[in-house]
């Protein structure tokens, strides 16, 4: 019985975790889908987001949940706009490459930017729950990690729904694909990239305001994006539900694989998931196979 | 007015020449201001800025005022290696204080071996100070001194069942071997030995795997940031646990990130804001009003090296012959700092024989015992 509860909360940790990496991967994703690149910064972004929420909204300005987290979702919108005016747009007719350096080169801005405005103390904030939770026959599940379950699930579906139904998501598909053929359909290919951005940093900033109760927020938060990064491989590059299941299996295995392997090497277990992924599975799980170089 | 204002100026120009009119003795300082122990760096950086300006204040050491250069070594080994050989070669600092991190401390120390530069190493590995190099001190408890407390006292409250949860640098590995060899010589092995790296954030894992083993005591050897973190998942995998960490637990930053989870908690500290004793009370108030933080373990031992160091200096009455001044800087003992600490350096160049134990209660680290090794 002591060992069911202990299996069951590894299980609970495994999809927590997961869920956070699963959500991460919802950012890559959108950018990828819209531009065909990797926003490798946008681990940086979610820290970015959460020391809004955190450290400027919540301890310096007092304000609750809600403003909080619709102020740092428009001010994460707005940066959105502007990085991708400084890191994309300048480089829009060069190799996706050099893009996703100039990406990593915003990240590398980001924490250090972050350091001299928030400083070196981790931020932590109570969020909507603190460190209550759950205790189920010897389980305890904290009420955010099921409210970030949540959260996903709801960004999956809008997410999925935008992306086949709405004019604006299948223009960005459309941009995605072939940009010079989108606008020559009369789609304004900038307006939409812009508009990518701007949701993909709201997404961002969502994680953020979700991780900063369980995680706090430090520079070394940015670290969730390598993550993210893996759970979008496993999952399949532009697969939106991919993302997420690839977010779960990264959460598991690092659960697990801290249990009965070596909690040291957790993270280089999932690493080295990734590299067999990207030699032998590409595509992930869900994607489909595809010609062209990242 | 007019008139006034000029003759104040005249005199506070004059007396700055007096203080100013020598070139300044230079002592260099390393800590993490970048990176993941960021943290811990900028306690002693404002500590240290602190020291300089009371040097100053009290008219320098050797007629001449004193400049302090705080290098960044980002919390790694190279980094603290380029800061090390910067203010040796370039700024002819006459030691270095730093770095709060042992495997910082045991990257640079060849080099101030090699140049016969004063290192006042604040890592607490107890490798430091075993290495044999002659120009290291330690201003800090060392790691055998603190866990010997912490389980004195823990099987002094009668527990017998223990389990250690390490961080696998330098200073967490250290402290485990530390922690073993404090237990045998009670006669006792831990039921559970577990591992995290610096900047994990989820230890579900590990602390399952921990209360499988069902310990009484698990005593975690990690950082500041990491220990609220910890204690944080301990209050929901392992409720009825007895907390026993090292000194991060105890420091305000860490106490207050855990958001209550870290109530009851013992650590061992060479230091607590909370000491009635009217030293250590007078540097609370002066560092509060300064930087608007209570001042933690690294700001009092930065600025208590400072001073011995600058004491040091004066004794020798040179700066030329730098094993002079590691000389009388070993001589100094029953030396009272802010920290509420006596100081006094033994012949393997350790500055402390005892240690405060704390418990967490109401949120600050209350003192209730105190350890003393001869």
């Amino acid at each position: 019985m002591a060992e069911l509860a202990i299996v069951l909360q590894q299980i609970v940790a495994g999809l927590a975790l997961g869920s956070i990496y699963g959500l991460v991967a919802l950012g890559y994703n959108f950018i990828f889908n819209a531009v065909g690149i990797v926003n490798l910064a946008q681990g940086d972004f979610v820290m970015l987001g959460g020391y809004i929420y955190g450290g400027t909204l919540t301890l310096l300005l007092g304000l609750p949940f809600l403003p909080a987290l619709i102020l740092t979702a428009v001010a994460m919108a707005i940066f959105g706009i502007v990085s991708q005016r400084i890191v994309y747009y300048p480089l829009r007719d060069a190799h996706p490459r050099m893009v996703m350096l100039s990406t990593i080169a915003l990240g590398i801005f980001l924490k250090n930017i972050s350091l001299i405005a928030w400083g070196t103390y981790p931020v932590s904030v109570p969020g909507l729950f603190g460190q209550r939770g759950l205790r189920i026959a010897g389980v305890s599940i904290l009420y955010q990690y099921i409210f970030i379950l949540v959260c996903v699930i709801i960004l999956l579906a809008v997410q999925q729904f935008f992306f086949r139904k709405t004019t604006l998501g299948k223009s960005m598909r459309a941009v995605a694909q072939d940009r010079l053929a989108a606008m020559l359909m009369g789609i304004d290919a900038y307006k939409v990239i812009a508009i990518t951005f701007a949701y993909s940093s709201t997404l961002a900033a969502i994680g953020g305001v979700l991780l900063a109760p369980v995680f706090m927020v430090s520079q070394v938060l940015a670290n969730v994006g390598l993550k993210g990064f893996a759970a979008c491989v496993i999952g399949g590059w532009g697969d939106i539900t991919g993302a997420v299941i690839g977010g779960l299996v990264v959460g598991l295995v690092e659960v697990f694989s801290a249990s009965y392997i070596s909690s040291v090497y957790k993270d280089a277990i999932v690493f080295a998931i990734l590299i067999g992924f990207l030699i032998f599975r590409p595509q992930g799980i869900l994607g489909r196979a595809t010609e062209e170089s990242l | 007015m007019r008139r006034t204002v000029g003759l104040v100026l005249a005199l506070v120009l004059m007396a700055a020449c007096t203080a100013y009119g020598s070139e300044p003795i230079t002592i260099g300082a390393i800590g993490a201001i970048t990176g993941s122990a960021a943290m811990a760096g900028e306690q002693g950086f404002r500590g240290i800025a602190l020291a300089e300006e009371d040097i100053n204040a009290a008219g320098g050491i050797l007629g001449r005022p004193v400049k302090i250069i705080f290098e960044d070594s980002k919390g790694l080994p190279t980094g603290g290696v380029t800061a090390v050989r910067k203010l040796i070669f370039q700024d002819k600092v006459v030691g270095v204080i730093g770095c709060h991190q042992s495997t910082v401390v045991m990257a640079v120390e060849p080099l101030a071996r090699q140049e016969g530069v004063i290192l006042m190493a604040k890592g607490s590995a107890a490798v430091i100070t075993e290495a044999g190099n002659p120009w290291v001190v330690r201003v800090r408890e060392y790691d055998t001194l603190a866990s010997f407390a912490k389980i004195q006292h823990a099987v002094g409250q009668g527990y017998t069942k223990f389990a250690i949860f390490h961080n696998t640098d330098q200073f967490g590995e250290g402290g485990r071997g530390n922690l073993l060899e404090a237990l045998d010589k009670f006669g006792l092995k831990p039921v559970a030995v577990e591992a995290h790296n610096t900047g994990d954030k989820d230890f579900t894992a590990q602390l399952l795997n921990i209360r499988r083993a069902e310990p009484e005591v698990l005593i975690a050897w990690t950082h500041g940031d990491e220990h609220a973190l910890i204690c944080r998942q301990v209050k929901q995998l392992l409720p009825d646990v007895v907390y026993y960490g090292s000194m991060g637990v105890s420091q305000a930053s860490s106490i207050q990130m855990a958001e209550g989870t870290s109530e009851g908690a013992y650590s061992t500290s060479p230091y607590s804001y909370l000491n009635p004793d009217p030293d250590v009370q007078a540097f609370v108030v002066k560092y509060e009003e300064r930087f608007g933080r209570k001042p933690e373990t690294f700001s009092v031992l930065y600025y208590d090296s400072a001073m011995m160091l600058a004491e040091a200096i004066r004794r020798a009455g040179t700066i030329d012959d730098r094993s002079k001044v590691l000389a009388e800087l070993k001589k100094i003992k029953g030396w009272k700092g802010v920290s509420g600490i006596e100081y006094s350096f033994d012949e393997k160049g350790e500055a402390f024989n005892q240690i405060f134990v704390v418990k967490i209660e109401n949120q600050v680290p209350v003192i209730i015992d105190k350890v003393t090794v001869e």
